[in-house]
C-alpha cells in the first residue's frame, strides 16, 4: 500500500503554526521558598548533605 | 565575591535550596551555621528579584530526598510530600542542559548529578550555589563555570574562573 503525503495539508497547517504569534515565556524571578509546617519525629539529627550523598550513590 | 553582592542567575544545589524550608531544630548542629547562611542567601536572592534556575534532575533529587526522609523516619508521609512540594512549587527556572554539556562535564565529574548543575551553570554562564566543597576539584576543570560553596562554619568560598 502506497501512502501518498498530502502537501496541501501539511502545508496549510504549518503556515497556520508560523503565523501564530508566539510570545516567549518572561523569566521566573526567584520569590523564596515557603517553610512548609512541619512536625518532625526526630529533633538534631538530620544532615541533608548526607541524605543527598546517599542518593548519588545508590544511582 | 562579595557574598552581599547578587548576581541575577544563579544555579542552585538541591541542598541549598533544602535549607530554605527545613526546621533548623532538626539539624545536626555542625551544619546549622551552613543552614543559616543558604537560607540567608535564597532570602537576598528573592530580595534582589534574582533568577534562580534548576536541571530538570533537580526535581528527582527532591523527590528521593523527601522519600528518603520518610524511609529514615524524620516526617511522616504528608510532611515529606508537603516539604517536596514547597521546595518544587517554587519559581525555579526549569531546563534541560544540553547533552554535549552533560557529556563534557560528565567525563570530568564522573556522577551525573554534578554534571547536569554544572552543564546548566556552563550553558547559561552563571555561578554554581553548592554547599559540597568537592565541587572545587571538579569545577576547576569545568572552566569557565563559576561556583561558590558554603562551608561548615557559614562562610561563603568563592572560587571565581580563571583562565583555562
Amino acid at each position: 500500500m502506497i501512502v501518498k503525503f498530502n502537501d496541501s495539508f501539511y502545508n496549510l497547517n504549518m503556515n497556520s503554526i508560523k503565523n501564530q504569534n508566539v510570545e516567549s515565556p518572561k523569566p521566573r524571578v526567584f520569590t523564596g521558598i515557603k517553610p512548609p509546617q512541619l512536625k518532625p519525629l526526630k529533633v538534631g539529627l538530620l544532615n541533608p548533605e548526607e541524605i543527598f550523598k546517599q542518593i548519588r550513590e545508590s544511582k | 565575591m562579595n557574598p552581599e553582592f547578587i548576581h541575577r542567575h544563579y544555579v542552585i544545589s538541591p541542598s541549598v535550596a533544602v535549607y530554605g524550608a527545613l526546621p533548623p531544630e532538626i539539624l545536626t548542629p555542625e551544619i546549622q551555621s551552613q543552614a543559616s547562611a543558604c537560607n540567608a542567601f535564597l532570602s537576598r536572592a528573592a530580595f534582589h528579584g534574582a533568577e534562580l534556575h534548576q536541571p530538570m534532575v533537580f526535581y528527582s533529587e527532591i523527590t528521593l530526598f523527601a522519600f528518603q526522609l520518610q524511609q529514615q523516619g524524620f516526617f511522616d508521609l504528608p510532611d515529606c510530600k508537603a516539604l517536596a512540594q514547597s521546595v518544587l512549587s517554587t519559581s525555579w527556572e526549569w531546563h534541560f542542559p544540553t547533552t554535549d554539556d552533560i557529556l563534557d562535564c560528565l567525563f570530568e565529574t564522573q556522577n551525573l548529578f554534578d554534571s547536569e548543575y554544572l552543564a546548566l551553570a556552563k550553558q547559561l554562564g552563571c555561578p554554581f550555589i553548592c554547599t559540597n566543597p568537592d565541587v572545587k576539584t571538579k569545577h576547576s576543570l569545568i572552566m569557565p563555570v563559576q561556583y561558590h560553596a558554603w562551608s561548615s562554619s557559614g562562610t561563603l568560598d568563592a572560587f571565581p574562573p580563571t583562565e583555562s
